[in-house]
Parts: structure tokens; sequence; C-alpha cells
């Protein structure tokens, strides 16, 4: 492998790592949520109003 | 003839080796987080599927399907509704997938509700559609659910050529797509569909709270003009989009149908198979010796697979005012079928 090569196959590499990272954390951050409220056995907490955003995205339903 | 490959040749085939690996490697990350089942609505699906990959055992119901089961059964209420009668807490979750034939379905069923996380009660939606040797999304299907050990069945089934054949190569590269989906609209900015997923076990509609009563008043309220939008644009396409060539029987959606019948089997599961409504309006559209064939071999071939058939798609449940469009409940259709599903279930949960 050349060092041209190499430099991208490190990049590209690089970025799938930062992406999985990203992942990761919001992945990370939902299990907490569910394990918090599956261990303590309280009430959910109130659900949060539909966003239009949302709304767009579900169209295709 | 001499075959030579000078330099710049070897070059080009190096892109191509370190491009593979690169797919591969995204692909194989990205399902190792939980993200396989994003997709590209924003649907409780793709969350349920990140906290389900973790999710303790005991599910009590599990319920598979497409959207119309998505929209017409409600955790919250089935739960509800079974606690008051076994006198204890039960956990019912909902995990659909966008147009949705047997095949999505199956595979939904066998990554995630089978072997140690097999549900006491497995619901299978299913329509005539959904089990259409040609179905009008198959391709999407194999594309979105299947996983490397699928690609062999799939390419010996890729009678349509190369579109089909190129669904089978998706799910060795799929992890690309999905992470991008994932990042590109973080799950953050639709708190509500968050919240489905992790505390109401997915499904569009809660129940048992004055702000889940809200919430579903508001969801309807916007999504007033749907009825009218999808019979404009969607009623004139069903017959010939989604019956053209039907064929139920035989290829993908009913083979993996059986799969999910006998797998359930072999867990200890009790399937129920329910035929899901949809309003009188649609129904006129699905043609009739269409629906006769699907009705003739989907009821017995349940019963010889240790599974119980429902047909709910009867006409004291085709109503408009139960119906957000023409083939999907809204808030007061989905408590009713949500009703009627502890029904049926209560007593295999005693």
């Amino acid at each position: 492998m050349d060092r041209q090569t190499a430099a991208a196959v490190a990049l590209a590499l690089a970025l799938l790592g930062v992406c999985a990272l990203l992942a990761r954390r919001e992945v990370a951050a939902n299990q907490r949520a569910y394990d918090a409220f599956v261990s303590t056995g309280t009430a959910p907490p109130a659900p949060p109003a539909v966003s239009g955003a949302t709304l767009n995205t579900q169209e295709r339903l | 003839m001499k075959l030579a490959f000078d330099a710049t040749d070897w070059r080009g085939f190096q892109v191509l080796a370190w491009t593979a690996t690169f797919l591969t490697l995204a692909g194989v990350a990205t399902e190792a987080l939980g993200l396989k089942y994003v997709q590209e609505v924003e649907w409780p699906t793709d969350l349920f599927a990140t906290a389900a990959l973790r999710r303790p055992a005991g599910i009590d119901v599990a319920i598979v399907g497409s959207s119309r089961s998505h929209y017409g059964f409600a955790p919250t209420a089935i739960d509800a509704c079974l606690s008051a009668r076994l006198n204890r807490p039960t956990q019912t979750v909902s995990s659909n997938r966008l147009a949705a034939s047997t095949y999505a379905t199956d595979i939904v069923a066998r990554d995630l509700f089978s072997g140690e996380r097999a549900p006491r009660v497995l619901v299978i939606e299913v329509a005539p559609e959904s089990l259409n040797a040609n179905h009008f999304e198959l391709d999407y299907n194999v594309a979105s659910s299947a996983d490397v050990r699928d690609v062999p069945e799939c390419v010996a089934a890729a009678v349509s050529g190369p579109p089909a054949l190129a669904a089978c190569a998706r799910p060795l590269v799929r992890g690309v797509e999905n992470l991008a989906f994932f990042l590109h609209r973080p799950l953050t900015e639709h708190d509500h569909v968050t919240w489905m997923a992790l505390f109401a076990g997915g499904g569009q509609y809660c129940f048992g709270t004055p702000a889940c009563e809200a919430r579903n008043a508001e969801y309807d309220q916007r999504h007033a003009g749907r009825w009218q939008t999808r019979i404009e644009r969607v009623l004139p396409k069903v017959r010939a989009e989604r019956f053209v060539d039907y064929q139920v029987g035989s290829g993908l959606p009913s083979a993996h149908f059986v799969a999910m019948l006998d797998r359930a089997r072999a867990d200890g599961v009790t399937p129920l198979v329910v035929n899901l409504p949809v309003s009188a309006t649609y129904q006129a559209e699905v043609p009739v010796e269409a629906y006769a064939a699907y009705l003739a071999w989907v009821a017995p071939t349940t019963a010889a697979h240790g599974g119980r058939f429902l047909n709910l798609n009867m006409p004291d449940w085709q109503e408009r005012p139960e119906y957000l469009d023409p083939d999907h409940l809204n808030g007061k259709g989905a408590l009713r079928l949500s009703q009627r599903l502890c029904d049926e279930v209560a007593d295999s949960l005693h």
C-alpha cells in the first residue's frame, strides 16, 4: 500500500469512527432512559407533544 | 492472449478492495449498535430496536406487522386491559416495518422475539398484500430486513432480475445507509417517538394518562386531511400496484410466514394471526378473487402450523369514524382494536 492509499484508508476509518461514536452516544442515551424506567419502576414521564418534523416524515406511512 | 496488469490497474483494484472493506466494516459496526432497523421515516421501531436488543426477557405479547398494526395496536391499552384481567403487570411491545410483507415481519420476529427472548404470545398482522409473492415492496423488504445469511435464499428467489439481485446485496452495505439516516435525522428531534419506543412499547397511540389522550387527539387533528389525501393519491393505484399478478402460497412472503409459525411453535409461543381491518372504502379496491384466495390459504395454513387465525376485517370494523385514512386506524379505532386483542390473548397468559 502506498502512502496516498494509506492516507485515504486512514481518513475513511477515522470518519467511520467518529460517526459510530456519535451513533453510540445516541443509542446509549436511549438505553439509559429505558434502564432507569425499568429499574425504578416509576411512572414514565408525560409524552411530549407531536412535532411538525415528525409529521412530515410520517407522510409515507 | 496474455493478461497483463500495470501499476495503475493494481491501484484500481486496491481502491475497490478498500471500499468494499470500508462498507463491510461500517455495516458490522452499525448493526452491532442495534441500528439495523433504522428506517427513513421516524418511527418507534427504530428506537425500539435499539432498546429491545438489550430489553430483559418476559415479554407477554409481541406484535409484528406493517404500518397498519403500528397504528392499530396500542401496547399501553393492551397492558392496561391485560393487567386488570390477570392481576399482574404485563409487557406488550409492538415492532413494525414500513410496507412490510410477511418476509420482513418474519425477520423482525426472528431477530427480536425468538429463543430466550420469545414472548408468550406472538401477534402476526396479515393482509392480502402482505402474503403476495409479488408484493409491491418486496425488494425494499429484502434490502432493509435481510441479513447476510439470507442472501443465498434471496438470490435463488430473485427471479425479477437486476433490481431483485441488487436488493439481495444491500445487507452487505446497508450499514452505511443506516448510519447516515440515523445521524442525519437525530432521533432527539422526535421526542414523542423516543418516548413511545421507550415507555409505551411502540405503536402510534398511547392511553391511560391525560397527556396521552391529549397527544392522540393532537395527532389525529393534525392528520385530519389524510383521509382525503390518500383517497386521491393512494387508492387509485391500489389494484394496479398491490394486486397485479396476485399469488399466495408461494414465494418469499408465504415461505417466511410458515417459518415464523414453525419457529413460534418450537419456542413454545402461541401465535395469533390477525387479519387487520381496513375501511370499506379501501376494501372496495381489493379484488374479490385475490381476497378469496388469500383467506382460503392463510386460515388453514395458520391452523396447520399451530396458530390461530382471527379475521377482524368484517363490516362492523370498517366504518369511517375509526380510521385515520382508508387503511390505517385512528386513536379511537386503535383503542377498540387493542381491547379486542386483550380479549383474545388473555386466556393464553394465565
